[in-house]
């Protein structure tokens, strides 16, 4: 079935069948057209330019020096070819890098999009203090992830004042360096990351959940669907828009993150926390492998283009 | 929604609700604490006195107020371009652009820093300033594209009937009617501006350049790390942003929720 606004969109697409002001010669007009598309294209220049200048040259940039042994600050460097690559398969901290950055990209996205959706169910009930919740929910999500990371590093030290907190309360047992247990710090990072972007999940799922329709949900209760009844069959199935959106946009958030783990665990202990753009920086600018730097920056674009492409065509459903 | 619950119910979600305020609220309050261990208050007078925390803050704002205007300025043109001139090399430029998308900028971290390095634009604002934009673009293209596809051409076709230019079809019909999401790409690029780390880290060293997010470092980098201003410092730091965030809640969230879907 078609609907109305599918119908004016279609109609104001662009295309051949657009209607024309009558009376112009259509030879004149096509030219005017194409000297028009021309000086458009100026308009886009300036983005293009930016783009290109940035980020396109960038990546050549890096594709030439990955096949080189430079470090990044002498005059001269010489040729490798594949090297650095074969290094990368061999490398254990990638490795654990890659596998570290899957694991907190996971459990990030399942925690955040449960914790998100409880909350946006939670200010639809009665309880009191949901308002208050509403807004306080979203107050890290505006924070500067270098901030919390400082903030993090020194409440959840060993004399930090989580511990302080426990110990007062007769928790003992649980008093630990949160952040310096490798067996604890990854998930205590996930725990971070999560209370900083919860709020964001709360606003998509939020925006979702109040486009269903009323009429559906009274009808459904006169019918003796109960809460949980009511959740599950009529609101759940309109949040398949949501989760995809939060999939990808979390997936994407956590291969860039960088500044928390940089400034609380600084990708210790050991490997432990290693995340993949923890590794390029260290081998770039604290070890001086340009080179390799930037054969592991281009396996870092690869996995982005594939988030890139996921985000477009989300963007292009248009409906959460 | 759910307002009908049973006593159960009613008593487990207030619970939920308390459990997560307190979680939400215990690092402020830990941090307020912390903050003021030592001399008290002066702690936060001495961050602002004794410190070049104002010139942090200005810097900062050069820096994020550069950047939006750069990006919003070159998005809403070349969405403009695109979809209401119809620019020659639409299609090819829009790909080429909205490829950046979801890219780290630690992966552009050999080129940007051999540029640096070459240029000599160690401590200049410009180091941080252009990265910055060229990798915030591709979402304001993205989405502000989206956007004015969505204004029905008979607006764009009537104004040009009427005689208008092309810039003065930009500037009195797109971008008054484009401003909810001009709105969107100032506050996304804004805070990722604000908050922005790794381009300062690598780029800024004078502590004359710096920006806000390197202020705990300043206080690590003494001999000894001065804990209670660190938490000051940090507390100082987030006030402006969050006092923003409460005043336009309505905006930064609307500005999110467009942001995810648009």
């Amino acid at each position: 079935m078609t609907t109305p606004s599918q119908l004016t969109r279609a109609a104001d697409g662009p295309g051949p069948a657009r209607a024309r002001p009558a009376g112009e010669p259509a030879r004149a007009r096509r030219r005017h057209d194409r000297r028009a598309r021309l000086a458009g294209f100026l308009w886009l220049l300036p983005a293009l330019v930016l783009v290109v200048g940035v980020v396109h040259v960038g990546i050549v940039y890096n594709a030439v020096i990955s096949t080189t042994d430079w470090n990044g600050i002498a005059p001269t460097r010489n040729p490798v070819g594949l090297d650095n690559y074969t290094a990368i398969l061999s490398d254990d901290v990638f490795l654990a890098a890659l596998r570290n950055t899957a694991v907190y990209a996971v459990a990030v996205t399942v925690l955040q999009l449960g914790a998100g959706l409880a909350v946006a169910v939670l200010v639809r009930t009665q309880a009191r203090g949901r308002n208050l919740l509403r807004v306080l929910i979203f107050v890290p999500v505006v924070l500067s992830p270098a901030i919390i990371g400082t903030t993090a590093r020194y409440l959840l030290d060993q004399d930090g004042a989580l511990n302080g907190l426990l110990r007062a309360a007769g928790l003992g047992d649980l008093v630990r360096p949160w952040l310096a247990d490798s067996s604890f710090a990854l998930a205590t990072l996930v725990v971070i990351t999560v209370w900083q972007y919860t709020g964001y999940s709360f606003v998509i799922y939020d925006a979702a959940i109040s486009q269903v329709d009323p009429a559906t949900l009274e009808a459904a209760q006169i019918d003796g669907a109960g809460n949980l009844r009511m959740f599950t069959s009529v609101v759940l199935p309109h949040l398949r828009g949501a989760h995809l959106v939060l999939i990808v946009l979390t997936a994407i958030s956590s291969l860039k993150t960088f500044d928390l783990v940089m400034l609380t665990t600084a990708g210790g202990p050991g490997t432990s926390t290693e995340l993949l753009t923890l590794h390029i920086y260290e081998q770039t600018i604290l070890r001086f492998h340009a080179g390799y730097g930037a054969a592991l920056s281009l396996v870092l674009v690869a996995i982005a283009l594939v988030f890139a492409v996921l985000q477009v065509r989300l963007s292009r459903l248009r409906e959460v | 929604m759910f307002r009908h619950q049973s006593t159960t119910g009613r008593v487990v979600s207030q619970l939920l609700v308390v459990v997560l305020l307190l979680v939400l609220m215990l690092p402020l309050l830990l941090v307020v604490r912390e903050s003021l261990k030592g001399e008290g208050w002066r702690n936060y007078v001495e961050v602002v006195a004794d410190t070049p925390f104002v010139r942090f803050f200005l810097n900062s704002l050069v820096i994020a107020g550069s950047t939006v205007a750069v990006v919003t300025a070159v998005a809403m043109a070349a969405a403009y371009g695109m979809v209401v001139l119809r620019a020659a090399f639409g299609r090819t430029s829009q790909l080429a652009i909205v490829a950046g998308l979801a890219l780290p900028g630690m992966a552009l971290t050999v080129p940007l820093f051999v540029t640096v390095q070459r240029l000599g634009l160690f401590d200049s604002p410009i180091a941080v300033i252009l990265p910055l934009s060229g990798l915030a673009v591709p979402f304001g293209v993205l989405v502000a594209r989206n956007y004015l596809t969505g204004i029905p051409g008979e607006i764009h076709e009537a104004a040009r009937l009427d005689g208008a230019g092309a810039w003065q079809l930009f500037a009195r019909i797109v971008v008054p009617l484009a401003r909810p999401i001009m709105a969107v790409i100032v506050i996304f690029t804004f805070l990722a501006a604000w908050n922005e780390y790794f381009l300062p880290l690598l780029f800024l060293q004078e502590h004359s350049a710096q920006v806000v997010t390197q202020i705990p470092g300043y206080f690590q980098s003494e001999r000894h790390i001065d804990l209670p201003k660190v938490f000051a410092a940090n507390l100082l730091i987030s006030l402006p942003i969050v006092a923003l965030y409460l005043v336009f809640q309505r905006q930064v969230r609307a500005g999110f929720l467009a942001g995810a879907i648009k």
